[in-house]
């Protein structure tokens, strides 16, 4: 699974130094070293895998009595700190100095990109049709997708425990995006498809919803570990066709990003099972001694 | 490391435009091998950037808030969540 979040991770920076270095270089590159994944693909691909997790860790360690307080506080350890640190000494690398930062900005802005619940709502809206970035500073306007995940953070004890709540979020998120599509019909280079399909967080917390209902049918149907990494593979594959031929919104990403989904259970338990190469190389080591 | 590369900061870019002017080869295998140069190498040095901070900033800063936290559950004389009684 680290493996899966690194190349993610990866995916996003690769987007990023395509825009500000490679194409002003004359070196425009599209997403082939990242098998076609791009920036945008891969932050909705973080959200599964964030669903996921959090289903996962939501049964298994936090279903007890007082379980929903201990899972936000293992929450707020795993995402303020470096978050807070970032939010402190990023401003002297890109505007100017903590003190003109926040001298510059509205007391919600702070507090909004400080704690970032609601940072996401106002980039969203605030200066609608335009994106308001002011809460972050500068380099920082990513954790929009970290305000997403707190989002979902706070509703995910009360959803994901409940199969029903789980199911009608899942469909009214698809909804919500159906109509929204078709009425801000575009890709990312279209703002309003941007703020409403993208930035929203009703239109995007299907993917959160699609990692925990993955891992709930891989309860009930488990697929193979072999089978798991042909589909993602085959996800990998119909990155790299729609690459560069289409914008976000097309057949290849969903049938890619479902299949993303159904693999992700199998690789997991694939990786959780699997005994250390170290242990395979003592096993191997003792054989030879033995036999020989 | 996108911090850093949202900042724009010209000597790179000047660095990255003069590379991929001055090696040969301006059709589309070249352009591409010399954009995965580019990728790679700011790959690994975001790789190093992160290990850098995890160890120098991420790893402090939790500890510090599970003092925090630690100390506020000491405050209201009541166990940590996660602690497993005898």
């Amino acid at each position: 699974m680290g493996a899966i979040r690194l190349f993610l991770a990866l995916a996003v920076l690769q987007s990023h130094i395509a825009v500000h270095f490679l194409m002003p270089a004359n070196l425009y590159s599209n997403s082939f070293l990242t098998f076609g994944v791009n920036g945008g693909y891969a932050v909705a691909c973080f959200f599964v895998v964030s669903g996921f997790l959090i289903s996962f860790v939501l049964e298994e360690k936090y279903d007890r009595p007082g379980g929903t307080g201990a899972f936000y506080r293992a929450r707020a350890q795993r995402i303020y700190p470096l978050w807070w640190c970032l939010y402190l000494i990023v401003p002297f690398i890109t505007d100017n100095g903590l003190w003109n930062f926040v001298a510059s900005r509205h007391f919600y802005d702070l507090l909004t990109g400080f704690f970032l619940y609601g940072s996401d709502w106002l980039l969203s809206f605030k200066a609608y049709p335009e994106h308001y970035t002011t809460p972050m500073p500068h380099g920082l306007e990513l954790g929009w997708t970290l305000a997403t995940e707190m989002s979902f953070y706070l509703i995910a004890p009360f959803v994901l425990r409940s199969r029903i709540l789980a199911l009608a979020v899942f469909a009214g998120s698809v909804m919500v995006r159906v109509l929204l599509n078709i009425l801000f019909p575009g890709d990312t280079s279209n703002d309003l498809w941007v703020t409403w399909c993208y930035y929203f967080f009703p239109s995007v917390v299907l993917f959160f919803i699609l990692g925990h209902l993955s891992r709930q049918l891989y309860k009930k149907m488990p697929l193979s570990a072999r089978g798991a990494w042909f589909g993602l593979g085959f996800a990998a594959l119909l990155c790299l066709i729609q690459d560069s031929h289409y914008g976000f919104e097309n057949g290849y990403f969903y049938a890619a990003i479902l299949i993303f989904a159904l693999c992700l259970p199998a690789i997991f338990e694939a990786k959780k099972t699997t005994k250390p190469a170290t242990s395979s190389a003592t096993s191997l080591i003792r054989f030879i001694y033995r036999t020989g | 490391m996108i911090a850093v590369i949202e900042t724009d900061i010209p000597a790179i870019q000047q660095a990255i435009y003069f590379f991929a002017n001055a090696l040969p080869g301006h059709r589309w295998p070249f352009i591409y091998a010399k954009a995965a140069i580019v990728s790679v190498v700011i790959w690994i040095m975001a790789l190093l950037l992160a290990a850098a901070v995890h160890f120098i900033i991420e790893k402090p800063a939790v500890r510090c808030l599970r003092w925090l936290f630690a100390a506020y559950d000491g405050a209201r004389g009541r166990p940590a969540p996660n602690t497993v009684a005898p």
